[in-house]
């Protein structure tokens, strides 16, 4: 399990939460311990997977550290606005909710503009037309203190990844995720980054969100089983390195379609979670 | 510690059996991957055997799942079962099993089966059947192996003296928390307790385990940090071990 899991966030650049924690539920560990203990190997799979995507110059640090302020900034706000909404009741109901949606959007998106993309590059006339520049294009060329970022090759406002940051943070914390999913179009997309670095400054930002997730929740609700931690860590840190190299044989555009299919996937089962009805109309408290 | 009710009014009345528990102390150590406990002893030739085996009472909260705007099925609040056992374990006979399947009215009086768990639980919700809520708490349970009714378990021999020998091995779940665990075995004639005995089982964590449970809760973030820590220098090791490709 830890291996299979491992491969896949060195490929995609996703902390595999989404994965591991209902299958360590399948065979019987309580949410809270799975949850917990989950975030604690993802921190042993994502340093593997920045250490070999670093080697491959996957890794933009700048941006990666720029995401995280504010992705701590938004997660904070995030985990406030929960509280409240969980006062107002129906927070499950608008995290659900929120979560197909969002997931719907981005998977649907993504394969359908990998798809074109990847027809693009089979047909062997392609004419250079200069491209027109988009109003997004411009209106980021014109927000102040522009920084070049070398390994994807841009030059941005240092403002818009902080402020996608808080975006992602907010989310990932109403969601109760780690935000793999969401940041990795997010960069795609917003931040124009190339798919290779992208995988590479995920998990280095994954990294840090996860240590912060195991110290909370050994700190406050002693859920941590380093034991459990430990044995998936074997697995997924040699995942990680294998998924590193699969992930830069595989071409960007082959890299999306396979995440938006996976994303689509978790979508389709999230949502029919919503539609049938449970085999059991109880669940503990802490679970995802 | 506060274990289930059930039998207090037939404890003196009923004539005390010789029954046998090996081992009585379950150890777990890091490869602890569930338990089997022998239990063996005599009863009257015309009786029959229950053994129930129970953990300390506990108080649990509870996501309610139920139907919002008519098709999405959600978290719709928060339930509390309180007073319920950690562990509730049947190994009845056939012939019991046939009974408690049965579900007569006289059986329900003995309040052995989990008729008698509900009977003592407080269900903290206002307007639901309780009862329905807490067969999905029993299904609940069962998933985790905490709970259940296992079969074929118990085994006859002729005895002597109007007796017979039974055994009956116990396979304890591997998510078995540590506490003390009481085992309790009936003789049942005609749907009335003919006998009766208690023993007492302690599952304890030992090694590594009970250091790093009494670590975790004593010393939270330390505990947090040198666990992020392992797993860094775990992914550290793997990578090192990888180097293969470089930097470009």
């Amino acid at each position: 399990m830890g291996g299979f899991v491992g491969l896949l966030s060195g490929i995609f650049g996703v902390g595999g939460g989404f994965l591991m924690t209902p299958l360590l539920i399948m065979i019987g560990i309580p949410p809270t311990v799975a949850a917990a203990s989950d975030s604690n190997q993802i921190v042993g799979a994502s340093t593997s997977g920045t250490l070999a995507h670093y080697r491959l110059g996957n890794v933009e640090f700048k941006m990666g550290i720029l995401l995280l302020i504010g992705g701590v900034a938004g997660g904070t706000v995030g985990v406030q606005f929960i509280k409240i909404l969980r006062h107002m009741g129906n927070a499950d109901f608008l995290i659900q909710i929120t979560y197909v949606i969002m997931l719907g959007f981005v998977g649907i998106y993504m394969f359908v503009e990998s798809l074109q993309g990847l027809r693009v590059s089979k047909s062997t006339e392609v004419v250079a037309v200069p491209k027109k520049e988009s109003k997004y294009a411009m209106i980021l060329k014109k927000l102040p203190w522009q920084t070049n970022f070398e390994k994807s090759g841009t030059e941005l406002s240092i403002v818009l990844p902080l402020v996608l940051g808080v975006f992602v943070g907010i989310l990932a914390a109403i969601m109760g995720v780690g935000g793999g999913f969401i940041m990795v179009p997010v960069m795609v997309y917003l931040l124009r980054m190339p798919m290779h670095v992208v995988v590479g400054t995920s998990l280095f930002q994954i990294l840090f969100t996860c240590i912060n997730v195991t110290i909370m929740q050994a700190n406050t609700n002693h859920t941590v089983d380093f034991v459990l931690a430990l044995i998936l860590l074997i697995g997924s840190t040699l995942g990680a390195q294998m998924g590193a190299k699969i992930s830069r044989r595989l071409k960007g555009e082959q890299l999306k379609i396979i995440l938006a299919s996976l994303v689509l996937i978790v979508m389709v089962k999230m949502l029919m979670g919503l539609l049938l009805k449970p085999e059991i109309l109880l669940a503990f408290v802490g679970g995802h | 510690m506060m274990f289930i009710c059930g039998q207090p009014e037939f404890v003196l009345a009923t004539a005390s059996l010789e029954v046998t528990v090996r081992p009585n102390q379950i150890l777990m150590g890091a490869l602890y991957n569930g338990a089997n406990i022998s239990v063996m002893g005599d009863v009257p030739a015309d009786s029959e055997v229950l053994i129930r085996l129970t953990g300390h009472l506990e108080d649990y909260k509870l996501k309610k799942k139920g139907r919002a705007m008519g098709v999405l099925w959600m978290n719709l609040g928060i339930v509390e079962i309180q007073k319920v056992p950690s562990l509730f374990l049947l190994y009845p006979s056939k012939a019991v099993n046939d009974s408690l399947q049965a579900g007569r009215q006289s059986w329900q009086d003995l309040g052995l089966g989990f008729e008698a768990v509900l009977k003592q639980a407080n269900i903290v919700l206002d307007s639901e059947d309780k009862s329905a809520l807490f067969e999905e708490f029993v299904k609940l349970e069962k998933k985790s192996g905490l709970y259940g009714t296992i079969k074929n378990t118990i085994h006859y021999k002729e005895g002597k003296g109007g007796m017979k020998s039974f055994s009956c091995t116990l396979a304890l779940p591997s998510g078995l928390p540590q506490g003390v665990y009481k085992l309790d075995v009936f003789a049942i004639k005609d749907d009335a307790i003919a006998g009766y005995t208690s023993k007492e089982i302690e599952a304890k964590k030992v090694g590594m385990p009970a250091f790093i449970t009494s670590f975790a809760f004593n010393h939270g973030t330390l505990y947090g940090v040198l666990a992020v820590l392992v797993a860094i220098i775990a992914g550290l090791v793997t990578g090192v071990i990888f180097k293969g490709e470089k930097a470009h």
